[in-house]
């Protein structure tokens, strides 16, 4: 049985049904959660440790969550800041000087399940071409078909800001898989 | 070529996680949050409620069985001090006179004592000697070793007494009393 929100919400603040809410909330959100950050991250292992911290930092300040929006969003919020956290601590501990984007294109392809498609992987070493704030919002619009309005509580950005990063963040991966099918392909 | 990406099938290249994947994240995050926190609380909620309910019943027992405890050992305390009192206050009586008689009192009982001995023996040495088991004869009729030391100290007070006391008699005095003294029986036991 789904629980809603408000429910786990009630859940997690009350001391006896703290372990209920927590459980209900990670079934709930968990796999989105991952992908979203597995999407950013790109290493799966790394993606475990920031969905691991999301969900403990949303236990430790839940009564910081207002009830006027919604808990995903609040956790897609959480979960953002923790993955720009991570790919802040990733390219600070790179020791050689590699670009970041080639060396997330790499990750890509190493991460890659062999049994794909090969416009798949391409997609998503265009992707990495993106700068961070692009990256986000075509991540959620595309992937995750959020509508613009929860993605500007997400990223405290406009609806209007996230339509124009979205359209050229489209256009930027069209264009990567339009010049590199024909050369990989 | 016309890529139109809205057209693509959204779905990651990358493997699934396994369902043992999620379970061990919630596992981790529960134990890394709640897991603690839980014991604390049950901790707290058990040692609060057993402080207020059974830490009362348990002082209340504890209390009383230590005031009847100290209670009876108290009396047979008091009932020992009340028999120790008059032991001490005896020794004390006991040497009291000694103490408090006058320094001729004191030599005429002595000396009275030390001449038998002085005489019996005709010898001075001999007389310290027998002083000396007298004292200690008295002392071991005492079982306390501070009335010993306190009876051994004053007979040696009174030893110096007699021995001035001697040096002022004469030899007819010494004769004269030599005649009319008598043998101490208690004394010639422990010679």
């Amino acid at each position: 049985m789904k629980l809603k929100d408000e429910d786990i919400v009630k859940l997690l603040t009350a001391p006896q049904t703290v372990e209920k809410g927590l459980r209900a909330m990670m079934d709930m959100y968990q796999s989105r959660l991952y992908w979203h950050i597995r999407r950013m991250i790109v290493d799966h292992d790394q993606a475990q440790d920031v969905l691991q911290d999301t969900f403990i930092k949303a236990y430790q300040n839940i009564h910081q969550f207002k009830s006027d929006s919604k808990l995903y969003t609040w956790l897609y919020r959480i979960a953002t800041n923790e993955s720009l956290q991570q790919l802040n601590k990733m390219n600070r501990m790179k020791k050689t000087d590699e670009d970041a984007e080639y060396y997330m294109q790499n990750l890509v392809a190493d991460n890659d399940g062999k049994d794909g498609d090969e416009i798949v992987l391409l997609l998503q070493k265009a992707i990495q071409t993106l700068p961070e704030k692009q990256k986000l919002v075509f991540n959620m619009r595309y992937y995750d078909d959020l509508p613009y309005e929860e993605i500007s509580k997400i990223l405290d950005m406009s609806v209007g800001t996230l339509k124009t990063n979205y359209h050229y963040a489209k256009d930027k991966v069209e264009q990567y898989i339009k010049d590199n099918y024909s050369e990989e392909f | 070529m016309k890529i139109d990406i809205e057209k693509l099938n959204r779905k990651m290249p990358y493997p699934e996680p396994s369902d043992e994947f999620f379970k061990t994240i919630q596992d981790n995050v529960i134990l890394k949050t709640i897991g603690k926190k839980t014991t604390v609380v049950q901790k707290e909620a058990k040692v609060f409620s057993l402080n207020f309910k059974w830490m009362a019943a348990a002082a209340v027992v504890l209390i009383a069985g230590i005031t009847a405890f100290l209670g009876f050992d108290n009396t047979s305390e008091t009932q020992s001090f009340a028999n120790q009192k008059p032991i001490v206050d005896s020794v004390y009586n006991m040497n009291e006179p000694t103490m408090s008689n006058s320094s001729e009192q004191l030599a005429d009982n002595v000396v009275a004592e030390e001449l038998q001995d002085v005489i019996r023996s005709k010898n001075i040495k001999n007389h310290h000697i027998a002083s000396s088991k007298i004292s200690v004869t008295e002392v071991q009729s005492l079982s306390n070793n501070d009335r010993q030391d306190y009876t051994v100290e004053t007979n040696r007070k009174s030893e110096s007494e007699v021995e001035k006391v001697l040096v002022a008699f004469t030899p007819d005095q010494l004769k004269d009393l030599d005649k009319n003294s008598e043998q101490d029986v208690y004394l010639d036991l422990y010679n």
